[in-house]
């Protein structure tokens, strides 16, 4: 499973990172509360130029580089196919950064650890952006999903 | 089947995975000279510097060992008897085998240097190592570390964390020689020096006097009440010698892991892996590259034919807050080096016409992934696109091609250039 953009109906407005920053570390998808009280931080992040933009999403790669060269145990695989990361484990070295040929995995320097999409797994429903992306940029691919 | 794994690490719970994803139900036996289960290297020093936070710095769980159904045997290997495929260890016991995977590892590389062997004296490779430097150390204290590779950096900013006074002595012209290049090392230099590490290249270590004194082939002294040795790592290959496998600097094998007996396979720091970017086998000594070559030999060890085509160097590190990732290799052929820098950033690519060999980038791990891509890939994009990609640098800028060529990525069909 994962989301894929569609660039030629991406708008560039944004409301992707918002909602995905709304729905983690507990915000629950609050968008007022999560702004007001905190600094909520989106997993995906938002690229482009003047002349296009899309949404860096997750490939959640069935062979994935992060994954396989995670040196702590911190990056996994659930058993639904969603590649999340562990923060009790991750030390923040990086490494699945520079494995990722999309550049979606990033730094979460803050917290001296990794930030990724998790495809909103700690909820039930499809993941925030698709849902609130306004002109349909955002689907979720569901496919059949090799749990070995 | 009967699979047996000699070693505990990443490449061999690598393995654990390859041969599982084919055969569930085969018998898998891991001997684990070591009896410290699959722990992760890197993470000593971890421990080292927060040894209260990192008690456990285990790879995979015992219950990940568990749900595969394998049998940790906590002995080490003496010898193996290629015409009973056995494994003979050393506490008398015989395993038999139907394939048999080598992930022995390496062992820390030691000077040969008189006065070499004092308590005081340590190398940084194994959880015991951490242990016993851990229980060594007093804040105050000085320590030198020889060598500035990934281990001897991350040992050193573990001391200085627990409040050690540290020297880092690099016998090449500048620090980290196999990731930085000269401009690079000045930059990264400036900013471990600034944050309290003390840095001394084109220095090497002749002699250890009395009272706690280092003698350098310059002349230079310097007192240490502890000193690391981070000389770099060797396979460790004398199981593979004395069966009489083939053996080069590493343990050689083919495309699919396999040793010059075709029952016998071998994955990670022991053997030597194709460089895809000069075709030359070295030694590389990757975490990620182990576990990758583990699980292809456990594949293959469960009958499939998965070749291998080989890895490149790369790293990514973080010392004294400071980002360094790295890919690629480069040989005496000419690269065009683009170099851009903006205050403690620092991104430097070579390219041989409209391919990428290397990269190093300070500060700047967020644009590394696409760029060991680009170049583990082999993934050819003009050099003048790289040229506007390198006046600013940054994922919105990455060469528009690099993103067609990735191909698996919905998206890239949708845009035009």
């Amino acid at each position: 499973m994962k989301v894929v953009a569609l660039p030629e109906y991406c708008l560039g407005c944004g409301l992707c990172e918002i909602y995905c920053a709304a729905q983690h570390d507990g915000w629950n998808g609050n968008v007022l509360k999560a702004f007001k009280k905190g600094k909520p931080v989106n997993r995906s992040q938002l690229m482009g130029s003047s002349q296009w933009c899309w949404l860096n999403t997750c490939m959640h790669c069935t062979d994935a580089p992060c994954v396989n060269g995670c040196i702590s145990g911190a990056m996994q695989r659930d058993p639904d196919g969603t590649v999340y990361v562990d923060t009790e484990r991750c030390v923040g070295c990086f490494t699945c950064v520079m494995l990722c040929p999309y550049g979606h995995v990033r730094p979460w320097q803050e917290k001296h650890q990794v930030i990724k999409c998790d495809l909103c797994r700690d909820q039930k429903g499809i993941p925030a952006c698709v849902a609130n992306c306004p002109n349909g940029a955002l689907q979720l691919l569901v496919e059949e999903v090799d749990a070995g | 089947m009967r699979y047996v794994i000699i070693g505990s690490c990443i490449a061999a719970m690598g393995a654990v995975e390859g041969i599982r994803s084919i055969d569930k139900k085969g018998l898998i036996t891991i001997i684990d000279g070591e009896q410290r289960g699959a722990y992760t290297r890197p993470l000593i020093s971890y421990f080292l510097a927060k040894p209260y936070k990192f008690k456990d710095i285990r790879y995979r769980s015992p219950e990940f060992l568990a749900a595969n159904g394998v049998e940790v045997i906590n002995a080490m290997a003496e010898q193996i008897n290629r015409t009973d495929k056995q494994v003979v260890l050393n506490d008398g016991q015989i395993i038999p085998y139907d394939h048999l995977l080598i992930a022995t590892g390496a062992y820390p590389v030691m000077p040969d240097i008189a006065g070499i062997e004092k308590s005081w004296i340590k190398t940084f490779y194994t959880q015991a190592d951490a242990e016993s430097l851990n229980a060594l150390l007093a804040e105050g204290q000085e320590a030198v570390i020889i060598g500035s590779g990934l281990i001897g950096m991350k040992a050193a900013e573990a001391l200085w964390q627990r409040g050690l006074k540290v020297s880092i002595v690099e016998k090449d012209a500048y620090m980290l020689p196999r990731v930085l290049s000269s401009g690079s090392a000045v930059i990264l230099n400036s900013l471990i020096n600034g944050a309290g590490i003390n840095i001394r290249c084109a220095e090497e270590l002749t002699a250890v006097l009395p009272d706690h004194q280092l003698e350098f082939a310059s002349g230079m002294k310097l007192h240490a009440d502890l000193l690391i040795l981070a000389l770099g790592t060797r396979p460790r290959s004398e199981l593979a010698v004395a069966c009489g496998i083939k053996v080069n600097k590493g343990i050689v094998v083919n495309n699919y892991l396999q040793t010059s007996d075709e029952n016998i396979f071998a994955a990670g720091d022991v053997i030597e892996t194709r460089n895809i970017l000069t075709g030359e086998n070295e030694i590389m000594a990757l975490l990620p590259q182990a576990h990758k070559e583990g699980f292809l030999a456990g594949c293959n060890m469960a009958g499939h034919k998965i070749a291998y085509t080989g890895g490149i160097f790369q790293n990514s590190v973080n010392i004294m807050g400071v980002s360094i990732c790295s890919a690629g290799s480069l040989s005496d052929a000419a690269y065009t080096s683009l170099i851009w820098k903006q205050d403690e950033k620092y991104l430097e690519l070579f390219l041989d016409g409209s391919y990428l060999y290397k990269y190093t980038a300070i500060n700047l791990p967020e644009l590394s992934g696409p760029l060991t891509a680009a170049i583990e890939r082999r993934i050819m994009i003009e050099e003048t696109a790289w040229r506007t990609f390198m006046a600013a640098p940054s994922l919105s800028t990455i060469p528009p091609a690099y993103w067609h060529k990735i191909g698996d990525i919905p998206r890239a069909n949708t845009w035009n250039q």
